[in-house]
């Protein structure tokens, strides 16, 4: 299912001068149910479905006949219910904007259509309005007597002054939608870009002209499966055939053609002059507490990236994430120094303000995270980011920080923020950058000596770089080494005691992070037999198959890049030998996709050195590659698994 | 394993119940307490702290002062200052102030400040870093709201002070004095209590034999209990419940909106929630006429409460709308024949009229929810901690929790059963206990053949029988779609599945039992190598449970789950192999279970029978690491494999 974007403008669309009616009606009106739909025990598409939304209708239009002009949105959606236990899907919640750009709830109404044909309205004491939090209300409607069979269907208006994005419409839902539509209004003095994501052509695209001089265009598109999120998937959104319009330019009648949408350029220039974002790290900008501290940390004739360094230490070591992301700082930069904690935002446009201070090339970058969605490269809104970190340009070199994760070295950016592509908040130079994809490199190198009753004394290192190496250093501090490689490599070994444990921190950026360590595994025991059974892999990236189901629909993703490599020497118990030495194998995914190599090699008669590496070359598989990746899985599975045989002499 | 019963999620917001709003939220309010202006900032210099109190601690309360005076029966003040040192990650959590407003509730200020390790003032919070949220849940609505105050830092060690001024009015328990939870040093904590000259009640200390000093006043007596240099316990898996150092406080009597109630002894506090619950069960003539139709074929009385539950559970949801004092009474019977929702409460109380519609009496039980076990309650300071409604009817002395809309009658699940409830009769409360399983009331039995071929891929036939406390998340699972259920069981088989020939869950309409079935096929399940395979045995139905090392145990050891594995496991071998090793029958007594492992070898096939069966464990620390080896003892007969040889 691949999901492809288009991008067009409706007035070139309207160009054409189609004059068409709204053809076919693909759902009922207010009140009206057929008799099918009314009998209907199971949607046949997914007959397993609890509940099916019957059809849900969107029209957008723009009203500039007050004094301000407005985005009015309404909606309509029916929904019917097979089984009890879809009635959590009629625990309906509509949430709001809130605040001063918020939004307006009007003429709300809710009915339920019981199985036998009646309408019962739904009365206000049924509904509710709650605040969530500073930005957010929610208008809770507890929908009565539902039974199996209900049909409830609610319509309502919106209203907010945000004409710049007009209201996203999705045609996925958690529930299997027979049909779905926008259709969107535009006065001739607005001039809209429509972002199209979609998996398959629409069942209906029309436009038209309206008596009032409006243009409108309507989407709509029949039989939507259900859309579930899945292990192993970043943000369910980015699957769903969705539409939005964003506002190109406006005419003022009898005057000028304003660009609202016109240049990256232009973006860049307006998001340097808000107070709430490039205000904050320019020269005006209130981050001098952040500076004297930092400033004293600086010495004469540093390199960049040694003042990149220290910037990113000392940002880490002052300003705690707070687990939000922003795009936009509403308060002073020093008031997150001085709070000691922050969101994305205020911490990275932290980092932009000392490394400029420093008389540096450094400049914010937009991204969007892995739970937020793609991004539209084509067209400058920003509406389309949710956080920010920061660059640094040095000689043709970029150099991305990101202190919203502690001991992330440069050009590393936490998880989330590994998202594709950035975009450099510079009116001089904007441009989309490559985001680093995170490297997940482990590795394991030891010995063993093994005894007759099959128990293991050896050392072992472990090691780990970028992304990997930030997270044990994170959890290094909780934990003593020992405890570490207690949980980390003992994690299938309860019984493994170990000693002499130490952390090797690593010297430069992409040297690698070490905890090195002594080790015993108690035996299995022998079962009196000549024969000792062992199996000497005693840790790897998976000890299993982590993919256990038989069906997948969405892409999986593994977050990056993946390479493990296993290295054991062996030297055997006194008075036995291999009774068989496994084959060595070399196995490889579909188009460079990944390996697996394994090797079992004498050395001489008591030693034996095990070899087992994996790789994953990219970051996402698609569904259709599902069934390989779990057989190359399976065959690591047996690797790990696999078992040597000792035989008494 | 995902082990979530459909109904678990609901209960546990703080908000969907009012006698959790004011029995317990308090109590984790008064956890994080708060402190006092005058103080010099070296007093929270940290290295001044004892080593003592650094040991097992993540956080030190540096000064927790908390004043609680009774202005009127129904009227109090809660002043609080709280300087707490957070030492390391683990002291994280007490960096935040975690309050709550309601109708009886309301927080007149909070206030924060942030010093670091030398106690200077790094800043102090402002009125729009504390946080408000509401909403909740998008099956609950009410006029609870949280203030959330986060100071935390990432420079370790530093402190954070709380000032908090709340004003209560009308209230039915007085907030427990939380001296000290476990992974928490206590550098010095005082409790003050402030009550006129006639305001009874009693008192009690957890864990402390700490006495008040008293001081009278003109109109009033001032009770301070002083704590000074407690040494931080370590926080462990698996300790009993009520570990914290806490003062209990338990009034006399108590007002809420005009209610008075003498809260005396269980008997009348069990009064008290009778009477505001009373009268509420009147259903529409039609609806009564409806019960008795329904019941009409039923022969037994046990019959008819089944029909009616069921009846219930298949016409209502759960619903919470929770408004002042509906966090404690309950909505009418006809709201709910009405609308055919409603939270815990109202559902109970639906659930008795239409019992009382049959003539079948019925209590309201009030209890503490969760599957980690309740808080003990205390005659000699009885304080009704509890979060949650359920039914008991005595003719039949039969439980019915009626906020499921799977369970069927009688089955509470681990999220109420063993514990203590109060019964709410017209003669007052009485304190009864749940049902207690027994390891054979939560079995997992499976009969397993297993086919392997050369190549190591099995074929898999399984039929599974889970009841009691185990069987409810199959049950759950049934009400899934199929694709859902394939993904789940194969997470719970835990190998890899190619296909399901077969799948299939039954689940007993009238008692806790499941039975799943299913034929499927697996990627690499042996591990080949060169002739031989090795083929694990209980891969597919494994022991899971294990206890971290642990040299230095300090609390008891108390593990509440009990339940019995019975297997069988037939293997087949693939043609061309035969049978070179498999492990020795064994078995392991201890008092903390009997573990059975046997093998029955034949020519094409190997049979593996394993039964064990274990009890609820409560031991003092000096035997953790007696059990945790037999633990260790069991998983490791649990690895048993055969070695398949090729001739």
């Amino acid at each position: 299912m691949p999901l492809k974007t288009i991008v067009c403008s409706l007035l070139l669309v309207f160009s054409n001068y189609i004059l068409a009616q709204k053809s076919d009606n693909r759902y009922q009106k207010w009140g009206q149910v057929s008799a099918q739909d009314l009998a209907m025990t199971s949607y046949a598409l997914e007959p397993e479905a609890p509940a099916v939304v019957l059809h849900d209708v969107g029209t957008t239009r723009i009203d500039d006949s007050g004094r301000e002009i407005s985005v009015v949105h309404s909606r309509f959606r029916r929904f019917k219910i097979f089984k009890v236990e879809a009635f959590d899907q009629s625990l309906l919640s509509i949430y709001l904007r809130s605040g001063r750009s918020g939004e307006l709830i009007n003429g709300l109404q809710v009915q339920h259509i019981t199985p036998d044909g009646r309408i019962e309205k739904v009365s206000t004491d049924n509904i509710f309005s709650d605040k969530v939090n500073e930005y957010w209300k929610v208008k809770k409607m507890f929908v009565p007597n539902l039974q199996a069979g209900s049909i409830v269907e609610y319509r309502y208006e919106v209203t907010s002054t945000d004409v710049f994005s007009l209201y996203d419409w999705f045609f996925h839902d958690e529930l299997p939608v027979r049909w779905s539509e926008i259709t969107t209004h535009v006065r001739p003095s607005f001039d809209y870009r429509l972002l199209i994501r979609a998996h398959k052509p629409f069942d209906v695209e029309e436009k038209g002209d309206g008596v009032d001089g409006s243009a409108w265009i309507r989407l709509g598109m029949a039989d939507l499966y259900t859309m579930k999120k899945e292990p192993f998937m970043t943000s369910l959104d980015q699957y769903r055939t969705h539409v939005r319009f964003q506002l190109h330019t406006v005419t003022w009648p009898g005057r000028y053609t304003q660009k609202v949408m016109t240049t990256w350029e232009n973006s860049a220039r307006e998001l340097e002059q808000r107070v709430d974002f490039g205000r904050q790290y320019d020269k005006g900008g209130n981050f001098n507490k952040a500076w004297a501290a930092f400033e004293a940390r600086l010495a004469p004739g540093e390199t960049p990236e040694a003042v990149a360094q220290k910037a990113l230490d000392f940002v880490s070591e002052h300003v705690r994430w707070d687990g939000s992301y922003w795009l936009l700082s509403n308060k002073d930069l020093d008031d997150a120094f001085q709070r000691k904690n922050g969101s994305t935002a205020e911490i990275n446009l932290l980092l932009v303000a000392l490394l400029q201070k420093a008389d540096l090339d450094a400049v914010p970058v937009l991204v969007s995270t892995r739970g937020h969605g793609v991004t539209y490269e084509e067209y400058p809104f920003i509406e389309q980011f949710n956080s920010v970190v920061a660059l640094l340009r040095h000689n043709d070199k970029n150099i991305l920080l990101d202190g919203s994760m502690p001991y992330l070295p440069l050009n590393q950016l936490a998880l989330a923020h590994c998202n594709r592509r950035g975009w450099v908040v510079d009116h001089k130079k904007p441009n989309w950058i490559d985001l680093p994809t995170p490297e997940l490199n482990l590795a394991w190198i030891g010995d063993a000596v093994l005894q007759a009753d099959g128990s293991a004394l050896g050392h072992m290192s472990l090691s780990s770089t970028g992304l990997y190496a930030a997270d044990w250093r994170e959890d290094l501090e909780q934990k003593s080494p020992a405890q570490f490689a207690k949980a980390f490599f003992g994690e299938h070994h309860p019984e493994m005691v170990c000693d002499s444990a130490q952390v090797e921190m690593p010297e430069g950026p992409n040297k690698p992070l070490k905890v090195n360590f002594r080790y015993q595994i108690p035996g299995q025991g022998t079962d009196g037999t000549e024969l000792i059974y062992l199996s000497p892999i005693y840790d790897f990236f998976v000890s299993e198959n982590p993919f256990k189901s038989p069906r997948r629909d969405f892409p999986v993703n593994f977050t990056g890049p993946t390479r493990a490599s296993y290295v054991m020497s062996l030297t055997l118990p006194e008075g036995y030998v291999v009774e068989e030495l496994p084959l060595g194998s070399r196995s490889a995914l579909p188009d460079q996709g990944g390996n697996i190599l394994f090797s079992c090699q004498k050395q001489d008669d008591r030693h034996l050195q095990i070899l087992l590496k994996m790789s994953l070359a990219r970051a996402e598989y698609g569904p259709e590659q599902y069934q390989t990746l779990r057989k190359y899985f399976d065959l690591v599975a047996e690797k790990v698994k696999f078992k040597l045989v000792l035989k008494k002499v | 394993m995902l082990l979530l019963s459909p109904y678990r999620g609901l209960m546990a917001n703080p908000s969907c119940l009012g006698f959790y709003k004011i029995g317990l939220q308090l109590v984790i309010g008064l956890m994080l307490c708060a402190s006092s202006t005058a103080i010099n900032a070296q007093r929270y210099s940290v290295s001044d702290l004892p080593p003592n109190l650094l040991e097992h601690a993540g956080a030190v309360y540096r000064n927790h002062e908390t004043t609680f005076r009774v202005l009127s029966l129904d009227e109090a003040e809660l002043t609080t200052v709280h300087a707490v040192t957070i030492l390391n990650a683990a002291g994280d959590h007490e960096a935040t102030w975690r309050d709550y407003e309601s109708s009886f509730v309301k927080v007149k200020s909070l206030e924060g400040k942030l010093y670091d390790a030398k106690g200077e003032t790094l800043r102090s919070s402002k009125k729009s870093d504390i946080k408000d949220y509401g909403g909740f849940a998008d099956y609950e609505f009410s006029d609870v709201r949280n203030k959330i105050l986060d100071l935390s830092s990432n420079q370790y060690p530093y402190t954070v002070e709380f000032k908090v001024k709340k004003t209560l009015k009308g209230f039915f328990s007085i907030p427990p004095f939380e001296v000290q939870p476990l992974g928490v040093s206590v550098e010095r904590a005082s409790c003050a209590l402030i009550v006129p000259k006639d305001y009874g009640f009693r008192w009690k200390g957890i864990h402390t034999n700490v006495q008040p000093t008293t001081a009278p006043d003109k109109d009033e007596v001032v009770w301070t209990w002083v704590f000074e240099q407690l040494a931080a316990r370590p926080e462990e898996p698996y300790t009993p419940k009520d570990m914290d150092v806490a003062i209990l406080i338990a009034p006399n009597q108590v007002s809420i909106e005009k209610h008075v109630g003498n809260f005396e002894d269980w008997n009348h506090i069990g009064q008290f929630f009778y009477d505001l619950n009373k009268g509420r069960t009147e259903l529409s003539e039609a609806m009564k006429t409806q019960a008795l139709a329904l019941t009409a074929q039923a022969t037994t009385r046990r019959d008819k409460i089944e029909t009616l539950y069921r009846h219930l559970q298949q016409t209502c949801r759960y619903i919470s709308i929770q408004i002042g004092l509906g966090g404690w009474q309950t909505l009418d019977a006809q709201f709910v024949e009405t609308k055919k929702y409603g939270d815990c409460k109202a559902l109970s109380n639906y659930m008795k009229a239409l019992l009382a519609a049959v003539n079948i009496p019925s209590y309201h039980a009030v209890i503490y929810a969760g599957d980690e076990g309740a808080p003990s309650l205390h005659d000699d300071v009885p304080i009704p901690a509890f979060n949650h409604m359920i039914l008991y009817v005595p003719d039949e002395d039969l439980w019915l929790e009626c906020t499921s809309r799977t369970n069927p009658a009688g089955h509470l699940g681990d999220f109420t059963s063993n514990r203590q409830a109060l019964l709410l009769t017209p003669e007052g409360g009485r304190l009864v206990h749940t049902p207690t399983p027994s390891p054979k009331d939560n079995l997992e039995s499976a009969h397993i053949t297993l086919e392997v071929d050369g190549e190591g891929l099995a074929t898999v036939q399984t039929q599974f029988l889970a009841t009691g406390d185990r069987h409810d998340y199959y049950r759950n699972l049934n009400t899934k779609e199929r694709k859902d259920i394939e993904k789940a069981v194969a997470q719970e088989v835990g190998v890899s599945v190619v296909s399901f020939k077969k799948l299939e869950i039954v689940a007993s309409p009238d008692t806790p039992t499941t039975v799943l079935r299913y034929n499927l096929s697996t990627g690499n399940f042996g591990t080949r190598s060169g002739k031989r395979l090795f083929v694990p045995l209980l891969k597919l139905h494994p022991f899971r449970r294990s206890l971290p090392t642990d040299d230095d145990r300090k609390a008891d050891l108390v593990m509440r789950t009990t339940y019995t594995y019975a297997d069988t496991v037939v293997l087949h071998f693939p043609s061309g192999y035969t049978l070179e090793s498999a492990p020795r029958s064994k078995t392991i007594e201890s008092e903390f279970g009997r573990y059975e492992l046997s093998f029955q070898k034949a020519d094409s096939f190997l049979t593996v029978v394993r039964h064990f069966s274990l009890p609820s464990i409560s031991v003092p620390a000096s035997r953790y690491q007696t059990v945790r080896q037999f633990y260790l003892d069991m998983a490791k007969l649990d690895m048993a494999q055969a070695v398949l040889v090729r001739e």
